[in-house]
Parts: structure tokens; sequence; C-alpha cells
């Protein structure tokens, strides 16, 4: 039973982007300025609507939505605290994955909406890697929620108060982060938009409130993704002295901040290497994890 | 112009995007580092919060230029740098720009052309099928690489594009996102007047070229320079040498999309701004005074561990390694039968560079930066080692100006000047001509192979994922600037 409101959701979604692009800041080693950023959104909401000559006006204006959709969907899932378990499904770890597959076409209608060649070319771009990033997500979420039993997030958070999830299983550790940083494809794995290389990409027709509401949307899908990974591996609110929330934050923060420190420090990755590295050894570790995963539930958990 | 550089904006502002024409490599070359003035490369015209442009723009960037900032997202700003190259006035290009009106129409002609990313995949797209349109399931044509008959994606990136010389325009055929065919073009020229009036035939590199037009007019008017003078110039060229190879490092990093390494060569870049600036003005006047040559020694010497931070810090990369070992080859084979130069040809291993047997170099220990797989890692290596050696000999070179001069025979064998710039060998002859500045001699000048390298450049990424092939055409450090002999 939910006992969050989309209300209070939504509230957590707008106020963790806007922390997230204060880490972003404060990651790249500048002073974050929050009035400087309130002002530029302020001043993006009030440009006028500049559109291109689109032939799909339902793909190009559709696609950011759908993304923001999918992002405030996946980011329902994240447990915050006993209290506030999102939207609490019995099979939130899993639903998490499904909401994140709605970036795919929305990439992909953001590409075609586009209409330039370069744009088409990082939304199919995309397309190939998703299928690679997918199965190591699902597969890594399978094994942390298997010692629990369960994959409701808050039941895999309560069964990691005494040995968070990443100890116990590094290997799905290992394989979830890459995984989930490439779905919400920031640095080193921003193959669709590929600034340098391909220009913006799949979102490079978009200004204004279009790539206001992008780039929003990617960091709830970071704020997400880093909320999740938290949640399943790094032991969620479980912690001495402070409350549970504060923890779960911190952690999230935390992880976060790996995220976008590990963007700086890497070239982007390159697709052939990505999608052969994924199908040949993602894949089959996220298999193994799986394996490991039912011994240590039976010899540890049981 | 030169322009020192600017004061550094504070660590807490974030850089703003901008649509800088023709690229930022040119404006660090033309002495104003876009960065140290606050504002970063955007991806592309819809993300640009800015135009920075010089006072003319040249042909066929203005078109770009006038397109793109159609496409910029209003409030639509610009501003106007000094620089001294030729082409279109600045103000000319916004004319009839009030807003979308005026533009849509042109545009409408060419569907989905782009000044940026020209784009003539509709016009292909469309033509291809008016010949089948009784069977639509049937795309006939050649088949691919992979044995099926594909439509090609055929479009042109630039003269604008991001991560690229403004300038530099490149043809490419996709099959899927696999290059099937590749054709860099260098599309700006210095016209002749202006190289009359003693613009250099290759902007991007201003001191490579002024010493060697220098040095020929003096070698045909009998007077061989000092070796002050020699040094200064020396010290000029390497110190240019030193911020072209950072300067290029920063784009490259943008290609790859590897912040480390942009801020690894912003640190070089802005050490090696107010250095180079005051040499390259006391080279072309071939004066340096004692107190402003202490303080070059002293910015030479904190630039070199900066540069050395970069040099380094991609000799031992392995996220290096990972993204360019083995792309974009071309081979020792090619290399000769192209008579290619400059770090291209010294990353094949053929130790082509015209600062060989040159006996102040010599003095100095100069040796060539090798390496033996002619691929993308080894040009960035090269380059990367080669910033690093220049700060090293353009210092020595300073502090050795007014040292006793070691009693060489300079031989001139062949009355050309050939120089090594950043990108190759430059060579400058002078003869008698009618008219013209100074002393009714021309300056011929070529610069042999640069031609020979986009052809390589484009053959050489045939068959590479698009990202993969772009990196690799970046790899190659081309000059949109075509020199006519």
């Amino acid at each position: 039973m939910s006992n969050a409101s989309p209300f209070a959701i939504l509230l957590v979604a707008l106020s963790g982007a806007f922390a997230l692009a204060c880490l972003e800041q404060a990651v790249a080693g500048r002073l974050p300025s929050p009035a400087a950023m309130a002002r530029g959104a302020l001043g993006t909401l009030r440009e006028p609507l500049a559109v291109p000559q689109i032939k799909d006006a339902w793909l190009y204006h559709g696609a950011p939505v759908l993304l923001l959709l999918g992002a405030v969907l996946a980011l329902a899932m994240v447990p915050w605290a006993p209290g506030f378990r999102g939207l609490d499904f019995g099979t939130g770890a899993i639903l998490y994955s499904a909401a994140l597959a709605y970036v795919t076409p929305a990439i992909f209608m953001a590409g075609w909406g586009g209409g330039r060649p370069l744009a088409v070319v990082g939304g199919f771009r995309f397309i190939a890697l998703m299928l690679a990033y997918e199965m190591p997500v699902v597969m890594a979420v399978t094994a942390a929620g298997a010692p629990a039993a369960s994959l409701r997030p808050a039941e895999i958070v309560d069964i990691q108060h005494a040995v968070p999830m990443a100890l116990a299983q590094p290997l799905a550790f290992a394989l979830f982060v890459p995984a989930v940083m490439a779905i919400c494809f920031i640095r080193p794995f921003d193959l669709p938009q590929a600034p340098g290389e391909l220009g913006g990409g799949a979102f490079s027709s978009y200004t204004g409130v279009h790539a206001g509401i992008v780039s929003l949307a990617q960091r709830v899908l970071v704020l997400g993704a880093a909320g999740m990974t938290a949640a399943l591996f790094l032991g969620g609110w479980h912690g001495p002295l402070l409350p549970d929330a504060v923890w779960m934050a911190l952690k999230t923060a935390a992880v976060a901040a790996a995220m976008l420190w590990a963007g700086r420090r890497l070239p982007r990755a390159e697709l052939p290497w990505l999608v052969s590295a994924t199908w040949k050894y993602a894949i089959p570790a996220a298999i193994l994890a799986i394996v490991w995963a039912g011994l240590i539930t039976v010899v540890f958990y049981r | 112009m030169v322009v020192g550089e600017h004061p550094r904006r504070r660590r807490s502002q974030a850089l703003t995007p901008a649509l800088i024409v023709p690229d930022e490599l040119a404006w660090t070359m033309w002495g104003r580092d876009p960065r140290g003035s606050g504002f970063a490369a955007a991806p592309g015209p819809e993300a640009a919060r800015q135009l920075i442009l010089p006072e003319r723009v040249p042909e066929p960037v203005a078109s770009a230029t006038a397109e793109a900032f159609v496409r910029m997202p209003p409030p639509r700003r610009y501003s106007v740098w000094p620089a001294g190259v030729g082409g279109v006035p600045a103000d000319e290009l916004f004319g009839d720009a009030t807003g979308e009106g005026g533009h849509s129409d042109a545009s409408h002609g060419h569907d989905g052309r782009e000044g940026d990313h020209g784009g003539h995949d509709e016009h292909d797209a469309r033509a291809r099928g008016e010949h089948d349109h009784h069977d639509m399931m049937a795309i006939v044509g050649e088949a691919s690489a992979d044995g099926l008959v594909m439509e090609a994606i055929e479009f042109e990136l630039g003269p604008l594009a991001s991560g690229f010389p403004g300038g530099l325009v490149i043809e490419l055929s996709l099959d899927g996102d696999v290059v099937e065919r590749c054709e860099p073009r260098a599309t700006l020229e210095t016209s002749p007047e202006h190289r009359m009036r003693g613009a250099a035939p290759d902007p991007l590199a201003p001191s490579a070229w002024a010493m060697s037009v220098a040095l020929a007019r003096q070698r045909a008017a009998g007077a061989p320079p000092a070796e002050a003078a020699l040094r200064l110039w020396i010290a000029a060229l390497e110190s240019e040498r030193a911020l072209s190879h950072a300067a290029w490092l920063r784009a490259f990093g943008l290609v790859l999309g590897w912040e480390r390494l942009v801020e690894l060569a912003q640190s070089g870049i802005t050490a090696l701004m107010r250095p180079r600036a005051v040499l390259l003005g006391a080279a072309a006047s071939s004066r340096l005074a004692d107190g402003a040559r202490a303080d070059v020694v002293s910015m030479l010497d904190t630039a070199l561990p900066a540069v050395e931070r970069l040099s380094s810090g991609m000799t031992g990369s392995r996220s290096l390694r990972a993204r360019t070992a083995g792309r974009a080859s071309v081979s020792w084979e090619q290399v000769q039968g192209a008579r290619l130069g400059g770090p291209a040809a010294r990353a094949a291993g053929i130790e082509h560079d015209a600062r060989l047997g040159d006996p102040l170099y010599e003095a100095l220990g100069y040796q060539p930066e090798l390496e033996a797989d002619g691929d993308a890692h080894a040009r960035t290596l090269v380059r990367a080692r080669e910033a690093r050696a220049s700060v090293e000999l353009a210092r020595d070179a300073v502090v050795e100006i007014g040292e006793e001069a070691s009693a060489t025979e300079r031989h001139e064998a062949a009355s050309a000047v050939t120089v090594e710039g950043p990108r190759g060998p430059l060579r400058a002859l002078a003869v008698d001509g009618d008219g013209g500045a100074s002393g009714g001699l021309e300056v011929l000048v070529a610069s042999p192979g640069s031609r020979e390298l986009l052809e390589l450049a484009g053959a050489s990424v045939v068959d590479l994922e698009l990202g993969t092939a772009l990196a690799g055409i970046a790899s190659f450090d081309l000059s949109p600037w075509t020199v006519a002999p």
C-alpha cells in the first residue's frame, strides 16, 4: 500500500533535481550558486517556444514529456524512509527497471522528431545500447532481492540491517551501478547526446522549455538511480545516530557524487566496445551474480 | 592582433555555452582564449546563449554562422572580437535575422539542411525513393559492407561542427552508424591581398608562418639573421607549438567527451597564452628586453608543470589507450607515399621534421618524438610529448639569447625556408615580384602534405563506427585553411 502521495513524490523529484544540479557544480569544482540556477531556470521558462521545422510534431513534443514521466515513475519506486516508501509495490524493484524502459522510446522519439541525421543516430544508438543495459540491471536487482525473498525495495533495505548488499554481493553491485548510469545517459555514457561528437545528438533540436524538461528528466533519473543504489545495495536508511531519512539522503548524495565524478574522469564510452562488453561480459557476469545470490541466500540468509 | 590573456573568471562561475566562430582553438591561437573570457563551446546553436565571432568572418563560415544564429534560442546575443582574418563583415551577417520568419523561407528549400550539421538526408532519401515508388518494399542499389542493400545516410558535418575546427567540412556517408565514405575538406583560404598585408596563410599557426616569411625575406635579401633573432623565432615557434597542441588536446577532449582532458589542457593553455604572446611580439620586432626576458623565462617555468601534467596524464592513460589505440591508423607506407610531415608522420614512425639537422635546435638538445603505430593514440601521444618538449625548448632558447653564439656554419642549401609548424612543415620562398609589399619581394608559400593528410584522414576512418570515426578525424589535427601555393 503506497504511503506516499504523488505530490510528495513530485516534490522529491523537483527538489532532488535541484540539489543534484548543485552537486554537479560542486563536483566540477565550482561553488554552486542556487540563485544563478534559479534565474537560469526562470529565464528558460520565459523563452518563447521556438520550434524548428519539424515533421513529427507528436514525437518532438512528446519525447521530453515521456522522458520526464518515466523518470518520475522510476523515482517513485525508491524508498526514502520507513515512513515514506514511495509507491511501495511488492515488485517495486523490478517495476523500477520497467519504468526505466520508457527512456528508450523517449530518446528515440526525440532523435527522430528532431529530424537531423545526427539526432537520428543518437536515437538509434540508445536503442542498440538499452537492450545491453537493461539485462544487467534487472539481473542485479533480482540478485539483490534474493536474500530478502522479496522485490519490495523497503524489504530489501530491511534485510541489510547487518550487512549492506554491496559487501554481500559485490558483483551485482559492480554491474548495477554502471548499467544504471548508462540508462540515465550521463557521462561517460552520454552516447545519445554526445556533445562534441554528435553535437547534442538526439536532443540537439531542443531549446527553451523542451531542453529544460529534458535536463530535469535526466536529473530525476540520476536521482532515482542513486536512490535505488543506496536502497538496494548500501543499506538504505540503516545507520547509527542520524535519522533514517538523513542517512538515505546522504547515501544517495554520495552515490550521485561518485557517478558525476566518474563521468568527469573518463572519456565517453565507445559504442562498439560498450555493446560487446555488455553482451559478452556483463550479462554472463550478471547470471553469475544471480547464482551467487542464491548461494549466499541459502547459506546466510535462511 | 595578439591580445594578452584576459583575467580568469572566478572559479565559482560556470562557463557560458557559446557558439564560437570559427572555434575555440582558432581564438586561442589568435590570442584570446574563450574559456579565459568565460565562454565554452556549446554542442550546437540550440544550446548556445551567445555567439562569438570575429570582425570579419571568412566564407563559407559566414553563411553557416548566419544560419546557426537563427537557430539559437532568443535572446540572441552576439559579441564581435577583433581578429586579423578577412571575410564578410560581422554586422552584414545579421541584416535580416529578425526572427524565424526571415529565414524559414530560405531553409524551406533546403529541407533539413543545417548550417551546423548540413543534412541532405531527406533529399537523398526522397530521390532514391522516387526510383521505386511502384514497389515500396524494395530498395535497389549497391550492397553495403554487410551484403544488404541499404539506404546510406549522407550528410556534411561542418563548417561549424562542435569539436572540429571551424571551416572544416566533413562529408560523410553512413551505413547505419558505420562510416562508408568520409571526405574532409578545408574550405578556408587567406586571399593573396591579405597575405601581401602580412596575414598568415594559415592563421592557426601565425608564429610559424611569420617566421618562415621573415626568414625567407631575409634570405632573399642576402642578409642572414642574427643568432639572437633566430633564437627568438625558435622560442616563439616552440611556444606556439606547445599552445597549439594544448588547444588541440582540449578540442580532442571535447570530441572524446573527456572532461579531465579538457581541464588538463586548459591549465596548460592558460599558462602558455601570455609567454607565447610576448615571444611572438618579440620575435617579430627582433627585440626582447632583459626584463621581459626574465619574465618570459619565469612564465615558461610556471607553464612547464601544467604541460608536464598534461603530457604525463596522456602518456600513462589507460582510458586514452582504450579509446584511441588502433583507430584511424595510417601505415608507414601510406605516410611515405603521401610524403606527409608533422605529428601524423612522426606518429607512424617516420622521422620527418624540419627541425632535424638545424644546429640551433641541436644545441638545444632537440629530439623528435616518435611513435610506431600511426593510430589516433600515437598521434595524441606525439603531440602531448611535443607540447612538453616545446615548452622546454622555448625556455632554453630564451635563456640562451645573448650567450656566446656557437660557431656554426648555417648551410643554406636551398633558398626556400622550411619551418616545422604545429601541423607539419611550412615552406616559404621569396622571389622577385612586381609590386606588393616591402622591397618588391613576393613570398610563395606552401604547406606540403596538408592536402594529402586530409585524404588520408578520410580514408583511415572508413568502416569505423561514427563516434570512433569522428574521434579519428579529430586526431589528425586538420587545419581548415588551405594554403594555395
